[in-house]
């Protein structure tokens, strides 16, 4: 507790400003910032100076990775630490102010996202509340005041301060081993399945358009109940409802990006199978912009046998059924008494599947009634070959809006079908067709409202101001041409509650209005002194004379208290 | 009206300090980092130091627009550096309040406080006008005792408190035992009642009226009744230290 009495406004900046940089450390220069503090308490400085020069030459020997910004930094930070350890040994100088200066613009420089960015605008209040407390009695309201006036000038400058570049500079540690619930293949052999809640990737509609399926794989070849991409190639042939949007991919360590079925337009490059894909795995996060196609008629390039195969060997209680499928000639037809048998199998969808039959996947449905989207997408794809209809699977997310706010965890991801209808793919979500979904299976599938609302707030936070730029500006600049009034009463509205906010802390309640209410009158163009000289009342004069001293000399909380008790008194 | 009046006052002089510079430098840095990378971290930090500087500014013309001096009533006397009793209102207010008189009579004063609230980035100051002090005659001239009291019998008579008498009236045995005391001698209190001429004192108007106060005030300390003959007028030391000397600050 002594030491931190001991405590100085430059030690509160050192280590508001410092804090987040510690994350970034080597381990070693971690231990040296713990075991430091230590002996700058002691003041001890051949210690500090020797244990933050070993840990430095072992966390940097190599010097050729210094080419590398994320150790650059680091090696910064480290030097910078040291110096601060053994100048506060010294005593507060020049240098030491200067320090939480540079660990800001370090922090700022090693974290863009969301928490790095209310975290500044915290270091910031600290910095003026220091700064406050030099030359006022009460800094705590001063600088609330000041900052909260502040905040309407920061959001114009923001908004309309000229931006020239459309590139952002991403500069974040992110993992390196990131799963993204999405696979290369599809096993139909898989058990029990355990849901996980990672993000993958999320975006912003105008308007809800409930279920969206992103697309992120095309499956033709089954081989023992595991699905691989083999070839394919699409043609589009018509498209309408088209939405354009800017997603954001988390780190998935894949290549994939997972476009809302189906994605024709983006950033990054698009595959045959109408698939996105970023040219190196995504290790940090990544924004796309994206234009999809909500309704489109798609096509094989050339009809290939890939596309009706099945290994005869396997599902032979379902091959029968199909067979006779086979005579109805209308293929729409087909499909549809596909659905039917399907869905009078009462399927219940469930992640608790136990062991699981993948070459027979049809059959070992039909008979244990249960599985999750995998299973069932892979049993309707090869009923459908079967029935002799072409089929693939195609793997991604299925994801809900919350007003227009879409967001796919690891736990979303889905298998679903493209049925070969008159020469056209047609989406089949046997999911669809399943009797009921086990509760335990809903519950784990389900995400909290509240996470998704604040997920969706910190989207437009990272969208509107971490990665505001030229584009966003131009797309703002036009928005408030176009409703100019609307912004100007918005904004205005903000002013306004901000205003009565700093008026009301600023409002110094008149600490005499008691003793005017019990006078019946207040002073009139006359001084409180002279008003209240002017009752000649010894109480009167001795409550004057301690207000007087409350006013205009350094006052105490106990004269402050002996005024209270005197008015409260005064009859 | 009356506000914005108060706080546009030219009388408000404003410096820049250190600490501001330090601000601007601190902008530019963030800017270049905004810039470089696209950095709205950086972007927002240096919109928040600008509108911080600009509210700072704000504030403290504010404060010092609004701040008043009140000035506690006591005695001057001309041409005596005295320690203004100035009690200030507004928030960490400094001024110098050492002040010295020059002319007996009503004075004006001008006082500048400054202040470098909230954050220190500017000093802010103003200039305070004092009306009408009153400061009394500067005294000056023979001392009462030399003037009345030579070739009195000198006995000593007792003891009393040391109020600043030459040092043959020092009673040097209570200083010793660490308490000052002075000598009363037999021949002082035999005086009831002295008068003092102004006409006939030599030198100019200033100077007789400075010995006139001088003796006036060594009187009202020793306890002497006396009084004042001016050309036109006489006043008693009946009237009070006060009276006595308002008329002289002010003949």
């Amino acid at each position: 507790m002594r030491f931190l009495k001991n405590l100085h406004s430059i030690d509160i900046l050192l280590f508001v400003t410092f804090l987040p940089l510690f994350f970034i450390l080597p381990v070693f220069m971690k231990i040296y910032a713990i075991i430091g503090l230590y002996f700058v308490y002691k003041k001890r400085l051949l210690p500090l100076a020797l244990l933050g020069g070993i840990s430095i030459l072992i966390s940097f020997y190599d010097l050729a990775e210094i080419k590398n910004f994320e150790v650059y930094l680091q090696l910064l930070v480290s030097l910078l630490l040291w110096a601060v350890y053994m100048q506060r040994v010294k005593g507060e100088n020049f240098y030491l102010r200067l320090s939480p200066y540079l660990f800001f613009g370090m922090g700022i420089v090693a974290f863009q996202n969301i928490y790095m960015l209310f975290y500044a605008v915290f270091e910031v209040f600290v910095f003026l509340y220091v700064n406050v407390k030099e030359y006022s009695k009460s800094p705590l309201k001063v600088a609330t005041l000041i900052f909260l006036s502040s905040i309407p000038m920061v959001v114009v400058l923001f908004l309309f301060f000229p931006r020239t570049s459309q590139q952002h500079f991403i500069f974040g540690f992110s993992s390196k081993s990131i799963e993204s619930g999405f696979s290369k293949v599809v096993n139909s052999n898989s058990k029990d399945l355990t849901p996980t809640s990672y993000p993958v990737v999320e975006f912003k509609l105008n308007k809800d358009y409930g279920k969206l399926y992103l697309r992120g794989g095309v499956f033709y070849n089954n081989v023992n109940g595991v699905w691989v991409r083999g070839y394919g190639r699409d043609e589009l042939v018509s498209f309408s409802k088209m939405i354009e949007y800017y997603l954001k991919e988390y780190p998935t360590n894949s290549k994939v990006i997972f476009g809302v079925d189906l994605p024709l337009k983006s950033d990054y490059g698009i595959n045959v199978d109408f698939i996105l894909l970023s040219l190196k795995p995504i290790k940090k996060p990544l924004f796309v912009k994206v234009t999809s196609a909500l309704k489109y008629k798609l096509k094989p390039y050339r009809l290939r046998e890939d596309m009706f195969l099945y290994d005869k060997r396997f599902n032979k209680k379902a091959q029968i059924i199909a067979k006779e499928l086979r005579k109805i000639k209308d293929e729409r037809k087909r499909l549809n008494k596909l659905i039917e048998i399907f869905k009078s199998q009462k399927i219940v969808y469930t992640l608790k599947v136990g062991d699981v039959d993948g070459k027979n996947i049809v059959d070992w449905i039909f008979e244990h009634k249960r599985g999750y989207c995998t299973h069932l997408a892979s049993a309707f794809a090869l009923f459908a070959r079967m029935a002799g209809l072409g089929s693939r699977l195609v793997g991604g997310y299925l994801v809900s809006g919350n007003d227009g706010f879409y967001k796919a965890y690891t736990k979303d991801a889905h298998v679903w079908d493209e049925i070969l209808v008159n020469g056209f793919w047609v989406r089949v979500d046997p999911v669809e067709f399943v009797y009921k979904v086990d509760k335990k299976t809903k519950e784990a599938l389900t995400t909290p409202t509240l996470s998704t609302y604040l997920s969706m707030v910190r989207f437009m936070i990272e969208t509107w101001i971490l990665r505001y730029n030229k584009k966003t500006q131009k797309r703002f600049l036009e928005s408030l041409k176009n409703n100019l009034t609307s912004y100007l009463v918005g904004f205005l509205g903000f002013v306004l509650v901000i205003y009565l906010v700093v008026k009301r802390i600023y409002k110094k309640r008149d600490i005499l209005e008691p003793l005017y209410k019990k006078l019946g009158k207040r002073p009139n163009k006359e001084s409180v002194y002279r008003f209240l000289k002017g009752f000649n009342d010894k109480k009167l004069d001795e409550i004057n004379e301690l207000y007087y001293k409350i006013t205009y000399y350094k006052s105490s909380k106990e004269d402050i208290k002996k005024l209270k008790k005197l008015i409260k008194e005064y009859k | 009206m009356k506000r914005l009046k108060r706080f546009l006052t030219p009388f408000i002089k404003v410096k820049n300090t250190k600490k501001f510079w330090i601000g601007i430098f601190i902008i530019v840095l963030l800017f270049i980092a905004g810039y470089v990378h696209n950095n709205n971290i950086a972007y927002i930090g240096m919109f928040f130091v600008f509108s911080l500087m600009s509210f700072s500014l704000l504030f403290g013309r504010i404060n010092i627009s609004k701040a008043e001096v009140r000035f506690e009533k006591r005695r001057f006397f001309a041409n005596e550096e005295y320690k203004l009793p100035l009690i200030v209102k507004g928030e960490a207010i400094e001024f110098d309040n050492r002040v010295k008189f020059d002319k007996r009579g009503y004075n004006d004063l001008e006082i500048e406080i400054f202040s470098l609230y909230p954050i220190g980035i500017a000093k802010f100051s103003k200039t305070i006008k004092i009306k009408d002090i009153l400061v009394y005659p500067k005294l000056k001239g023979e001392s009462l005792k030399s003037a009345f009291l030579r070739g009195e019998e000198m006995d000593f008579d007792s003891l009393k408190e040391y109020e600043g008498e030459g040092l043959k009236y020092i009673h040097w045995a209570s200083l010793a035992k660490g308490d000052i005391k002075a000598k009363k001698f037999g021949g002082e209190s035999r005086v009831d009642r002295l008068l003092f001429d102004y006409s006939l004192l030599k030198g100019d108007k200033e100077e007789r009226i400075s010995q006139l106060a001088k003796w006036a005030k060594e009187a009202f300390d020793s306890g002497i009744e006396f009084e004042i003959i001016l050309p036109d007028k006489k006043i008693s030391s009946k009237e009070g230290f006060d009276e006595v000397f308002k008329e002289l600050a002010l003949y």
